[in-house]
């Protein structure tokens, strides 16, 4: 079609009644300025009969009229007449001229701007999308697109395209838009899979970023995906499973497998409310961390559990085949009402799920299950056991750990190991009292993390000390992974953390880096060390026992934290105090003015903690958490189903989960959830090649030219074109590429046969 | 030149200049791009998708339709094809990038708007050419099987990499020796 075009044009302009001619062809339409310069060249410049005297003159190069050419002043000519600018094989070679239409600038008809944009697609199809397993890596998202630029090979990453998508702010949180709330934009803002849609009070709709994986619209992530994204992960995380098994000897395969399974981001399920499972998933959105967080829950006003209604069945169905692992046919929705419930393996599963999960999960109805006795007491002789070889090496730990607290603290630490110690008593009361050292302990972590900053020496010397205490040691491997960071200079500036050159273990063990982590941890450590704990009644028993309890029968509320804050007055500068009591906080803090600001601001920091609910995010060793299990279920349901919304804010606001999968999923080869595309966009100013009576008229080299010379490219090839074009051929340019010149040798060869070898009259084409 | 049908033009032979988009560098800074005022700094824009986003136009436009907003009533509401987006996130990338807005009369074009000086209101793109990933061949790209083949707007006398062609402009006829025309 453009050929029969072009070979139109070409009669109306140079063709004396062009137009009049073509008109019985085909109808025109013509733009005013065209049609201007179609009648600017008068019939004397055409016709030599109508020149007069300037026709012999134009042909003889003489001037006449005594006014010069325009188009001649470049070769100082004075005429029309122009010489070739080169020959090429008999053939002349001009130069064309750009001209002047009215109210416009010169006009080139040699070239033409043309925008030119591509795009390349960053995703994932057929097999390789969830399936692979442990074989799935992120390069397989890469891609390799040409760079222009370089004339050269470009391999963009999954992590820079990433990492530039503006969906992650620069330290990887979620980006945030402003005007998310203007309706106008409602209709393709719906369409947008990372918001969420939510009424105001007014009534408004607001458009916020997701929060959690529940919130993705089951459009955009089918239940399918959802289930190889299950079984992904499983398979991706198989390898810490060994992590787990090393982690509790104590415990059987079936349950490290368990304790396993509890750190995968399962928080939620579906079935029927009258299911004692099915409790766990519409009121507890809770979530869990494996070096990331993955919340799978859901919301009211979005997708009905669909997203993690799939996500639990095809974690259940995992599960269900794993039963003899179990020691049953543990079924997570399994419904106790169709007699297919076994009560023991279900109490069995959530009793380690709540243990090592770590996911506020409670379960309400008329009959709370109350977790076994047995599993509480294999629980407490695991600990005692695992604990008892290190602290024979208290003796030297214990000066090491004074030197970390700065002050008179060996004491205090001594008494903690002590009390450890005495955790193996037979006698219920001072086990107790060990634990409650332990918690107060915690609560003084601070101290801990400014020594973590100070020196590696010190550093070592707070791994040895957390060896040997277990206090950091946590479901996930952290204390393994952070004894391992023991051999290493932590200090902000280390280059290994920086740069991201650590192993993988110490990558997982510090995606946020290291400082973040500790203090992301002794967070969750001061949150359950004053509301979660004070809620349970082992906790309100051992208030009762220091006598300064006041809550040990009112159950819930705000009664227990009241007696919580006495017990620990002491150690936190209350006003009534003994004088015991203070020097043992002397113990742990600086005197004066200073260590009073420490006190002042590790009360402060609890306070806070206080107030932001109950949550457990799998961060505690759960043999400290063994007191746990025994707490009225019912009560603690209550708390924390009045606690959820905080839950929820809590957890997103420690842990956002996007920022940790865009880390995680990278460094664990976890499918992300995503798909990348790239635009790329420019602009080109083209230029034209005309071809008058088979002369080329302007200087080209690509080889798209090449096609349209009266020579086939097999004779450019093989060296029988003149030197130029046969050096040219021989650039690097086109000789370094082999696969591209081997495509085009081949079309140009099919591009001769089809155009070059039938010649229709003295036209020939592209 | 006495025949005019001996004249006829071979188009795209190859570019003058180009004003952008050749390389990889990524937008990620909205003072990097203007589409008004032709602010276009960098080359590639990334898109995050949903998961199950793989397929896509071989020519789509970046602000998610066709140079024409479904309320402009240049195109059918009715039609399915009119109301889907070319991809899902559209609505995001409009409100950072500013591709098309409706805030500003200026962005609401109806036809491609484009200038030599202003690259940057170039919407569309092609489905370019790209080697993806081949886990089979332990990390290396084969660009015989796993390639996507495609020449974008160029048509199909340029190959993938174009440098050459682009770089035409560059080389001068040099004066002819010995009757052989050098380039």
């Amino acid at each position: 079609m453009l050929r029969r075009e072009n070979f139109m044009w070409a009669i109306a302009i140079k063709a004396e009644f062009g137009l009049e001619k073509l008109d019985s062809q085909i109808t025109w339409v013509l733009p005013p300025k065209v049609a201007s310069y179609l009648r600017l060249v008068p019939a004397e410049k055409v016709h030599y009969y109508l020149a007069g005297q300037e026709g012999p003159d134009r042909v003889n190069d003489i001037v006449s009229a005594g006014r010069p050419h325009e188009s001649n002043k470049i070769s100082n000519r004075t005429q029309d007449i122009v010489e070739p600018y080169a020959v090429f094989k008999k053939n002349n070679v001009f130069l064309t001229r750009s001209y002047h239409v009215e109210n416009t600038g010169p006009i080139d008809l040699m070239n033409r701007v043309s925008s030119v944009g591509e795009y390349f697609k960053m995703v994932r199809t057929g097999d390789d999308d969830c399936n692979v397993g442990n074989h799935y890596m992120s390069c397989y998202n890469n891609t390799r697109i040409y760079n222009e630029d370089e004339d050269t090979g470009y391999t963009v990453t999954l992590m820079e395209a990433l990492k530039n998508c503006m969906v992650f702010n620069d330290d990887g949180t979620p980006r945030q838009l402003d005007g998310m709330e203007d309706p106008l934009d409602f209709k393709d803002l719906e369409q947008v899979f990372w918001l969420r849609s939510e009424t105001d009070a007014s009534g408004k709709l607001l458009f916020k970023n997701i929060e959690i994986m529940g919130d993705i619209d089951p459009t955009f992530c089918p239940a399918e995906n959802v289930a190889n994204i299950a079984r992904s992960m499983i398979n991706s995380s198989g390898k810490l499973k060994d992590d787990y098994r090393q982690l509790d000897n104590a415990l059987t395969q079936g349950a490290a497998l368990v304790q396993y399974l509890a750190n995968l981001p399962i928080t939620a399920s579906s079935g029927d409310v009258s299911d004692r499972a099915g409790n766990w998933q519409e009121q507890i959105a809770g979530m869990t961390s494996l070096d990331g967080i993955k919340a799978i829950a859901t919301r009211d006003d979005k997708a009905e559990g669909q997203v993690a209604k799939a996500f639990v069945d095809a974690l259940n169905t995992i599960v269900g085949t794993l039963g003899p692992l179990l020691g049953g046919s543990a079924n997570l929705l399994l419904n106790p009402n169709n007699g297919r419930a076994n009560q023991t393996e279900v109490d069995t599963l959530y009793e380690n799920l709540f243990a090592y999960g770590l996911v506020p999960i409670a379960r309400t109805g008329p009959n709370p299950v109350n977790v076994s006795r047995t599993r509480l007491n294999e629980a407490l002789a695991a600990i005692t056991d695992a604990i008892a070889p290190n602290l024979d090496n208290s003796s030297n730990v214990v000066p090491r750990v004074a030197t970390i607290l700065g002050q008179a603290g060996a004491a205090e630490a001594r008494r903690l190991l002590l009390g450890l110690d005495e955790a193996r008593s037979p006698d219920p009361a001072k086990g107790l009292e060990a634990v409650m050292s332990l918690l107060k302990f915690i609560e003084a972590n601070p101290v801990m993390v400014q020594a973590q900053s100070a020196s590696p020496t010190e550093t070592a010397a707070i791994v040895t000390w957390a060896r040997a205490t277990q206090v950091y040691l946590t479901a996930k491997g952290t204390t393994k992974e952070f004894m391992g960071l023991s051999n290493l200079a932590i200090s902000p500036n280390n280059r290994q953390l920086t740069e991201g050159k650590l192993p993988p273990t110490y990558r997982r063990a510090s995606p946020l880096g290291l400082d973040e982590r500790l203090q992301q941890d002794l967070l969750v450590f001061g949150k359950i060390g004053t509301s979660f704990w004070e809620q349970t009644p082992i906790m309100q028993a051992i208030l009762a026992q220091h006598g300064q309890g006041n809550s040990a029968a009112g159950g819930g509320g705000q009664g227990g934290r009241g007696g919580f804050d006495s017990l620990f007055a002491d150690e936190f500068g209350s006003a009534s105090r003994s004088q015991s009591q203070q020097q043992r906080v002397g113990s742990l803090f600086p005197g004066g003015a200073e260590g009073q600001q420490a006190v002042d601001d590790l009360r402060a920091r609890r306070s806070h903690l206080v107030d932001t609910g109950a949550l457990l995010l799998g961060k505690v060793d759960p043999r400290l958490r063994f007191g746990v299990l025994s707490h009225n279920l019912e009560e603690l349901n209550a708390h924390v189903t009045s606690g959820l919304e905080r839950v929820v804010a809590s957890a997103y606001f420690f842990m956002p989960w996007r920022r940790q999968s865009l880390e995680s999923m990278l460094s664990r080869n976890i499918v992300p959830n995503f798909g990348i595309i790239g635009f790329r966009i420019g602009l080109y100013d083209m230029a034209l090649g005309i071809k008058v009576g088979g002369t080329w008229g302007t200087c080209v080299l690509c080889c798209c030219l090449i096609v349209c010379t009266n020579h086939g490219p097999q004779s450019v090839v093989q060296g029988r074109e003149p030197d130029g074009l046969h050096r040219v051929w021989q650039q690097p340019l086109h000789a370094g590429r082999r696969c591209h010149d081997h495509g085009a040798l081949r079309k140009l060869h099919l591009l001769r046969q089809e155009h070059c070898d039938q010649p229709r009259g003295r036209v020939h084409c592209l | 030149m006495t025949n005019p049908e001996d004249v006829f033009i071979a188009y795209d032979i190859f570019p003058n200049r180009c004003l952008g988009g050749m390389g990889v560098r990524p937008y990620n800074n909205p003072a990097q791009y203007d589409a008004v005022q032709g602010v276009a700094m960098r080359d590639i824009f990334y898109i995050m998708v949903p998961y199950r986003e793989v397929s896509f136009p071989t020519i789509m436009d970046m602000a998610g339709r066709f140079y024409t907003y479904m309320d402009s009533g240049m195109l059918d509401d009715e039609d399915p094809a009119n109301r889907e987006l070319h991809y899902s996130t559209a609505g995001w990338y409009n409100r950072i990038w500013r591709w098309r807005s409706e805030d500003d009369v200026t962005l609401q074009v109806d036809q491609p708007l484009y200038a030599l000086s202003n690259p940057g209101q170039n919407r569309i793109v092609w489905q370019g050419a790209q080697g993806k990933y081949n886990h089979m061949a332990h990390g290396g790209y084969n660009y015989n099987r796993d390639i996507i083949r495609n020449k974008s707007p160029w048509g199909p006398n340029v190959y993938d990499g174009h440098k050459a062609c682009r770089d035409g402009s560059l080389e001068r006829t040099r004066v002819v020796t010995d009757g052989i025309l050098g380039f």
